[in-house]
């Protein structure tokens, strides 16, 4: 425990507060607290282990009397929150710009078991407790019962084992009485048996926007502004309407209300309904069921044996030699099983395994065919929700319509129609200047009431038209949208355009906010992360001191937001010189719309620190853009 | 000294750096050829901040992540939950409206300290000091959007800088005044503020959150900051609120602040006036391809008392009321590679102009008619995370800002190092920061040396100005500034300039400083 070090003297009232405070914190003003020597680490380990399953069950405590929640949340955004790489090695690299005092932020929503543990904020999963690991987990939104808000993750979470009292909308007990009743389960944490919750309690604002904006209205403790989710549905057209967080994304259609909201069957028909639980063979009456997935713009890159979260999967490292265990290898073992070549299928198995040399935990053909199993279980959960994320972008964004555009048009539309470029075209264009062009545009719709597109995370949402102009004979004659080898859109960020080597994609539109920066002087400077690079060199996390109510953000840094405002549109304008139309026409456009959970140069930017589970800043970034969504796709004749 | 560096100069002909110069050329051409991939390519280069990396993503594999890759969280002066520590949260309490706040309380700040020396080129304005500066904020945080901030300054009586006034902060003189050791302790009120969220501390007017109550609110003592300082930089009394996030179709966010404010308001001659009253309406606005700011603020001098400071500088008679209109418009983009900031800022003396001041390179008057041009371009070289600035001015007429804090001389300190005072000690700015009649600007080089991390820095400006009233002030001047980080809490910071001019001498001055941030 480091100490405050310093005299301070002096007679007046500031020196004797800061006496007095600085005498009563060296308790409270540590870094991270050690725990009490064991003699025995692994005896410490399980110790904990067992302790922190005690105060925070896991998810796997739930999804025996909850499968279909448990199965649903398993595959979610929440469950890979603590498990992506990128997030653990953005958390990690912020951390090491800003000299360790961005400390929990970030990481306390996506991890609230963890870091309530007290576990480090940053290291590999393999060393995090199993629920931590789990990220924003059954208990994590089921064992709060004060209404927070906007509080960027920071509340307390009810602690207890799994038969403590759990947190729901309704808490009605009826059917859980009767369950209870029924006998086989224990809701005495000291016996034997199945154990269940004693009782439910209603905690109203589960069922409101206001418990999302928990974590997703993120503020940072300096004033600085990084999400903005559920402040945007408050103004929303959608929350006048009544129309909740929980209605569009926690309903049977991602995105989207299936219904009008006054109509009297809504939630019969926007919620799927069936038994909230089964207990041994026996359901629960049918009820409004929520939907688990929290669909959004992520998907995972890591090895499917991890994720999705599948109850037979992973051990611990001290049930490594434990044949009880429920999971069927550590994380590392994992890592070493090379599905990409099929093992466990047929094929490989009856033909390429007799050659092949194995990890010692893969040497039995028995166990890849057992591992196999869990991974095609995973790739069709991953591939199921796939199809949800979709579907969730579609209700997003919509590809409007695509219209010619007058010479005058085009010329304002200019990139820098402020310098003097673009008021010579302007000029030009009233003359008659640029009539042999060929101006387009395209308009990208957002396609519901409820926030902006992108949202919450949206500096880092990359949401583009990638737009190719084919002349007759199908030779592209213009490009904008298209990638550089990294997989990044060829804006400021892509490292290929910042070092010169391929030209900036000067009308390019992506709705992705930008991060921009105070320097030493001169105007903001946009960067991939919102770590300021000025003005001091020692970069000192602290509260801002000015009131970042009243002047609504913080001075170092701030986000550029670009996205679509609720039910609103843009134009996405196109210019290509008549000397760029070398073919011949008729001229074609083949417009996408596309969306990217994070571009490339993020994984760049942060990968100095390294990834977790051995992957390569590569391996990351090409996972990222294999993730790359397809939102619309339109093919329109341009004419001659 | 003058005659010292002539001398030196003199023996050191361009001939004998000749093999100096061909070694270094030599080098900064070679290097990048000569390296390995995956080696750092820069050779010299990359001691200004270069780095000839692969643009593509690396397939370097890492080791196993540990907790030690990053640095633990530093200590803090903390009570209740720790400020972005781990561990539990407390549960907090719940107010009579239903909200729960978690207070905890940390206290942080900056102390800063510097020996500098400085010669502004006028008679008898030459010193050497020794200067200390305390900043002390306490932030007892209730909840996520409810705060209350308290600042101290205790070794300064906030003033820096020449004429109108001089430097108050403890520490010692070394020249003129031969060995006098300054105490300037005090337990002066700097800031105290509430700043809070209506529909977070009344969470049950509306139970389904589904009405815009996110209505944030401020008041007390506080510090503010408009149109990057050349409108508004100062600490009053205000009450204001802010209405965030509203939908402007075609717009991404558009945030509204309306603020009053009516106690220690410094005029845009540095000068506190009593019985000022003064509203502010501020729109700020994303845009697809820009952010916006529309800045509006109305000064109602109802009196025609002055409160002088107590060191009697700066006071001066009046002889009507001072009214005055400010409006600020500002475009923050990026076009191409270019980052550009473009504002335009007036001021309006409603009442009826005041008499001009001095030569319009000094104090200005409490409020006066004029307005100011103010662009800056930035650019990052490739393969860099440097930052190649330009900014450039026009004060046309007389322009005053809204409200601007003592020490701080004029508005166009956002210009430039050049053109910005130190804040500590009387160390003011090379070239005069005010803006009347006058155009000038400032380009400027800051070299990230050490890469990410950013803990290295280096910055070079050259920036003038010359008045277009006659008055023939034309300064041009140049800087060095380097900053080398210690551990997670110390900074140094060493500042060389040199300024020639009409109507001066040559000055120059340089200084060290210590910076302690907890």
């Amino acid at each position: 425990m480091s100490r405050i070090r310093g005299s301070l003297t002096g007679t007046t009232l500031v020196w004797t507060t800061a006496i007095a405070i600085a005498l009563a914190l060296p308790a409270a003003a540590s870094d991270e607290e050690t725990a009490d020597t064991v003699a025995d680490p692994d005896e410490a380990h399980i110790q904990a282990y067992l302790a922190a399953s005690d105060l925070y069950p896991s998810a796997t405590a739930c999804g025996g009397c909850h499968p279909t929640q448990y199965r649903q949340w398993s595959v979610s955004q929440h469950a890979y929150a603590q498990l992506s790489p990128v997030f653990n090695t953005m958390q990690g690299a912020i951390a090491t710009l800003t000299n360790g005092t961005l400390g929990d932020f970030c990481i306390r929503c996506h991890n609230q078991v963890g870091m309530n543990l007290g576990e480090p904020t940053f290291t590999a999963q393999a060393d995090r407790h199993p629920t931590s690991r789990e990220g924003i987990s059954c208990v994590v939104c089921h064992r709060l019962n004060r209404e927070y808000s906007k509080i960027s993750g920071r509340f307390f979470l009810e602690t207890g084992p799994v038969t403590s009292t759990i947190y729901g909308p309704t808490g009605n007990n009826t059917e859980l009485d009767a369950a209870i009743e029924a006998g086989g389960l224990v809701t005495d944490p000291n016996k034997a048996g199945r154990k269940v919750h004693a009782q439910t309690e209603q905690f109203f604002q589960l069922t409101t926007g206001g418990f999302c904006g928990g974590c997703h209205d993120v503020v940072e403790l300096n004033g600085f502004r990084l999400e903005d989710a559920f402040s945007e549905w408050k103004n929303s057209p959608a929350a006048k309407a009544g129309i909740s967080c929980q209605d569009c994304h926690m309903g049977v259609e991602q995105g989207k209300i299936a219904i009008d909201r006054n109509d009297p069957e809504f939630e019969r028909k926007n919620y799927a309904f069936g038994p909230a639980a089964r207990v041994g063979g026996r359901a629960t009456a049918d009820r409004k069921l929520t939907n688990h997935r929290f669909v959004g713009p992520d998907h995972s890159v890591v090895h499917p044996g991890l994720f999705p979260l599948n109850i037979e999967a992973i051990k611990e490292e001290f049930e490594k030699d434990d044949p009880t265990a429920e999971g069927m290898a550590t994380i590392d073992e994992w890592l070493q099983f090379d599905w990409k070549a099929g093992w466990g299928t047929d094929d490989f198995e009856e033909s390429e395994a007799a050659d092949g040399e194995f990890p010692e935990r893969w040497e039995s053909p028995d166990d890849r065919y057992d591992a196999r199993v869990i991974i095609d279980d995973n790739l069709t959960l991953l591939e199921e929700m796939r199809g949800l994320q979709l579907e969730l972008l579609r209700n997003g964004y919509v590809l409007g319509e695509i219209e010619p555009m007058t010479p005058q048009e085009a010329a304002w539309a200019a990139p820098g129609f402020l310098f003097l470029p673009g008021i010579w075209k302007s000029v030009s264009a009233m003359f008659g200047g640029g009539k042999s062009d060929l101006n387009f545009k395209v308009e990208v719709k957002s396609g519901q009431p409820g926030h902006n597109v992108p949202t919450g995370f949206d500096g880092e949402r990359v949401v583009w038209l990638h737009v190719r102009v084919l002349d007759s004979a199908g030779k592209q004659v213009f490009v904008s949208g298209d990638l550089d080898p990294n997989g990044d859109v060829r804006d400021l960020h892509s490292v290929y355009v910042h070092n010169h080597e391929l030209p900036l994609d000067t009308q390019l539109f992506n709705l992705q906010g930008k991060f921009v920066t105070t320097m030493v002087r001169g105007p903001e400077q946009e960067q991939v992360i919102a770590v300021p690079r000025s003005p001091g060199a020692a970069r000192f996390l602290q509260p801002e001191f000015r009131s970042s109510a009243l002047l609504g953000r913080h001075f170092g840094a701030r986000k550029h937001r670009i996205g679509i405002e609720p039910n609103g549109h843009r134009w996405a304008k196109y210019r290509i010189k008549a000397n760029e139309l070398t073919g011949n026409a008729p001229y074609k456009a083949i417009i996408q719309l596309k969306a990217a959970m994070i571009p490339p140069n993020l994984v760049h930017e942060v990968g100095f620190l390294g990834y977790d589970y051995g992957m390569t800043p590569r391996e990351v970034a090409e996972a990222v853009v294999a993730g790359h969504q397809i939102v619309w796709e339109r093919e329109v004749d341009l004419g001659n | 000294m003058q005659g010292a560096i002539k001398l030196r100069f003199d023996r050191w002909t361009l001939r004998q750096f000749r093999p100096l110069v061909a070694a270094l050329l030599a080098a900064l051409l070679a290097a990048p050829a000569g390296a390995e991939e995956g080696e750092d390519k820069g050779g010299i280069l990359s001691w200004f901040g270069w780095d000839f990396h692969d643009s593509r993503i690396s397939d370097k594999e890492p080791g196993r992540l540990t907790p030690d890759f990053i640095p633990d969280r530093p200590a803090r002066l903390e009570l209740g939950n720790d400020f972005v520590g781990t561990g539990p949260i407390s549960k907090g309490f719940v107010l009579p409206t239903g909200a729960t706040w978690t207070p905890s309380f940390l206290l942080f700040g900056t102390h800063r300290t510097a020996v500098q020396l400085f010669d502004t080129g006028r008679p008898n304005a030459s010193f050497s000091e020794w200067a200390n500066r305390l900043d002390v904020f306490g932030n007892l945080i209730l909840s996520g959007t409810e705060r209350v901030t308290v600042s101290f300054r205790p070794f300064d009586e906030g003033f820096t800088g020449p004429s109108p006034t001089t430097g108050r902060f403890t520490g010692y003189y070394f020249n003129p005044e031969h060995g006098d050791f300054k105490k300037e302790f005090n337990a002066d009120l700097i800031a105290l503020f509430f700043e809070g969220d209506i529909g977070e501390i009344f969470p049950h007017l509306d139970r389904e959150d589904q009405y815009p109550l996110d209505i944030s609110f401020t008041v007390g003592r506080q510090a503010l900051f408009y149109q990057e300082g050349i409108l508004v930089f100062d600490t009053m009394d205000v009450v204001g609120v802010t209405k965030n996030s509203i939908r402007l179709p075609g717009t991404s966010n558009l945030q509204v602040s309306f603020l009053y404010a009516w106690n220690e308001i410094n005029r845009g001659d540095n000068v506190e006036v009593n019985n000022l009253d003064l509203f502010g309406l501020f729109f700020a606005v994303d845009t697809p391809w820009s952010t916006i700011n529309l800045d509006f603020i109305y000064a109602h001098d109802s009196s025609s008392t002055r409160v002088p400071r107590s060191s009697g500088i700066g006071e001066r008679s009046k002889q009507d009321n001072e009214d005055g209109f400010y409006a600020g418009l500002s475009f923050v983009q990026r076009v191409g590679h270019l980052s550009t900031a473009f504002r335009a800022v007036a001021s309006v003396a409603t009442d009826e102009d005041a008499d001009r001041i001095g030569d319009g390179a000094g104090p200005t008057s409490a409020v006066d008619t004029g307005v100011v041009l103010f662009g800056e371009i930035g650019w990052t070289p490739p393969h860099t995370r440097n930052w190649l600035y330009l900014t450039m001015f026009v004060g046309i007429n007389d322009y005053t800002p809204a409200a601007r804090t003592p020490g701080t001389g004029g508005p166009m300190g956002r210009a430039g190092l050049l053109f910005a005072g130190q804040g500590l000690g009387r160390y003011a700015a090379p070239v005069a920061n005010f803006a009347q009649d006058v155009f000038g600007g400032t380009l400027g080089y800051q070299m990230i040396l050490d890469g990410p991390a950013a803990r290295r820095q280096l910055v070079l400006e050259l920036g003038g100005r010359q008045d277009t009233n006659g008055a023939d002030t034309a300064t041009l001047a140049s800087l060095l500034r380097f900053q080398q980080a210690f551990g997670r809490h110390i900074l140094l910071q060493l500042d060389l300039f040199g300024a020639v001019g009409n109507q001066r001498s040559p000055g120059w001055g340089g200084r060290v400083e210590w910076r302690y941030t907890f």
